[in-house]
């Protein structure tokens, strides 16, 4: 419905422009062959900026220009075959155009998409990788480690006592533990065999701990499966929005809500900060909100964010579920 | 049956095992789909499973695992103290839960608990015990 109505506006738009393009034509006297270019210029410009449909109206439009507005002294005659074979190449002109940009326009989105997920995919992977390392092989030394130290502790001549190997094991824990907390950060396991609402409620809660804040996590209705690339990106806005929440509000509150309507999850997060410019900041590429987009653009999701100065900032993601997405293959 | 990917901590648990002398460790490995295989094989009495595992993560391994090898009792011996993980490993049939970090203390603990026919969850995990 929404690409009708774009479609629509874009016809309006073109159509205006063609009759003002026609008047102008007019006051100048402009000839025919002047004319009729300047009306394909306004069908590629259309092409490029509009869908296709919207190009093929302007096409139309464009003809019925020449044929019944064009200055009068530089009109067709319909009742001339020749006349008539001039149109037809005009409208096989535009239309021909119309549809190749309008083919590039698509192969150039394909090709960005695909980048996209190229760059997606590798990220992931390299997160995988490196959570891995961190959670299987440091993680699993320090471990050890700190098992190890225990085993002496109980060779001390008075094992129980306090003794110096408390304050280092108690180190080698507080170590372990933020070693676990990155590469949860970095991928979390538990995607894959514990629910997309536990997974987001530990991060809220682990995630609050680290940087002392509180995160008010609940989730609604979701329904028994999400498919994981859907669970992986809403997992990624919400560690996104948390980041950009707690670094640049100002405040120290935060609420993350997941629920799901009859074709859709949303997820939402709300502070009470000092907001901050959303052209501004997607301009400047910070805050990661291009990111966010491009990932959410992969499962066919959008994402709106409201932040007025000092009233808080809500990022809200939703993505549809039910129909086809294209998936992030992340091979381990 | 011992299910650990990382050797040195494998060795760990299995030393550990052996100052029990009723046990006797029929089988190490270190992924999830061997563990399948060799429980369906193998039917132990008790199997220690990691949940970070290469090819198929302990979660989905113990869920295959209690449909081929009923009998099997199984503990999960991992760095995982998410209260969530904890409740989602006995939901799915496990009979204990053992946090590496206190496996010195608590896995010959886990292991006669759970032989026993009790639960045993470690210490320190919000929600448990």
């Amino acid at each position: 419905m929404h690409k009708f109505w774009r479609s629509a506006k874009q016809c309006l738009f073109a159509g205006a422009a063609l009759i003002c393009l026609t008047v102008v034509s007019y006051r100048l006297h402009l000839n025919l062959a002047t004319t009729g270019f300047l009306y394909v210029i306004v069908v590629v410009l259309l092409s490029r900026l509009g869908d296709f449909v919207s190009a093929i109206v302007a096409s139309i439009v464009a003809t019925l220009c020449l044929v019944y507005l064009a200055p009068p002294n530089s009109s067709f005659r319909v009742d001339d075959p020749l006349n008539v074979v001039a149109i037809a190449a005009f409208v096989v002109t535009s239309v021909t155009i119309a549809r190749l940009v309008s083919l590039v326009r698509k192969q150039a989105d394909d090709a960005l998409s695909s980048v996209s997920r190229k760059v997606v995919e590798a990220e992931e992977r390299e997160r995988r990788r490196l959570a891995g390392e961190l959670h299987e092989d440091i993680g699993q030394r320090l471990t050890l480690l700190s098992l190890e130290v225990e085993r002496r502790k109980t060779d001390l001549p008075n094992p129980g006592t306090p003794s110096g190997m408390d304050p280092l094991q108690k180190e080698i824990l507080e170590i372990l533990t933020d070693v676990k907390a990155l590469a949860h950060e970095l991928y979390s396991p538990r995607l894959d065999y514990l629910g997309i609402a536990a997974v987001m409620s530990s991060f809220c809660q682990e995630f609050g701990e680290r940087k002392n804040v509180m995160i008010d996590f609940t989730s609604d209705g979701l329904p028994s499966f999400i498919p994981p690339e859907i669970a992986l990106c809403l997992f990624r806005v919400l560690q996104e929005t948390l980041h950009n929440a707690v670094q640049h509000s100002g405040t120290r509150q935060f609420d993350a809500k997941l629920w799901s309507t009859l074709d859709e999850i949303h997820l939402r997060v709300t502070d009470c900060g000092v907001g901050f410019n959303f052209e501004k900041a997607t301009k400047a590429g910070g805050l990661g909100l291009n990111r966010m987009q491009e990932r959410l653009k992969l499962v066919k999701g959008k994402i709106s964010i409201d932040s007025p100065p000092l009233g808080g900032t809500t990022v809200h993601a939703r993505v549809p579920v039910g129909f086809g997405t294209d998936s992030i293959q992340v091979v381990g | 049956m011992v299910v650990e990917d990382f050797l040195p901590f494998r060795d760990f648990v299995c030393n550990e095992l052996a100052k029990l002398p009723a046990l006797q460790v029929i089988c190490k490995v270190s992924d999830g789909l061997e563990a399948v295989r060799k429980a369906k094989e193998l039917q132990p009495d008790l199997i220690l499973l990691d949940i970070g595992l290469p090819t198929l993560n302990g979660m989905s391994a113990a869920q295959e695992i209690l449909q081929i090898a009923p009998e099997s009792k199984i503990i999960f011996v991992t760095q995982e103290s998410s209260p969530d993980v904890v409740h989602e490993a006995l939901t799915l049939g496990a009979r204990g839960y053992v946090v590496k970090t206190r496996a010195r203390v608590d896995l010959r603990v886990a292991v006669q608990a759970v032989l026993e026919g009790r639960q045993f969850v470690s210490d320190g995990i919000a929600g448990f015990r």
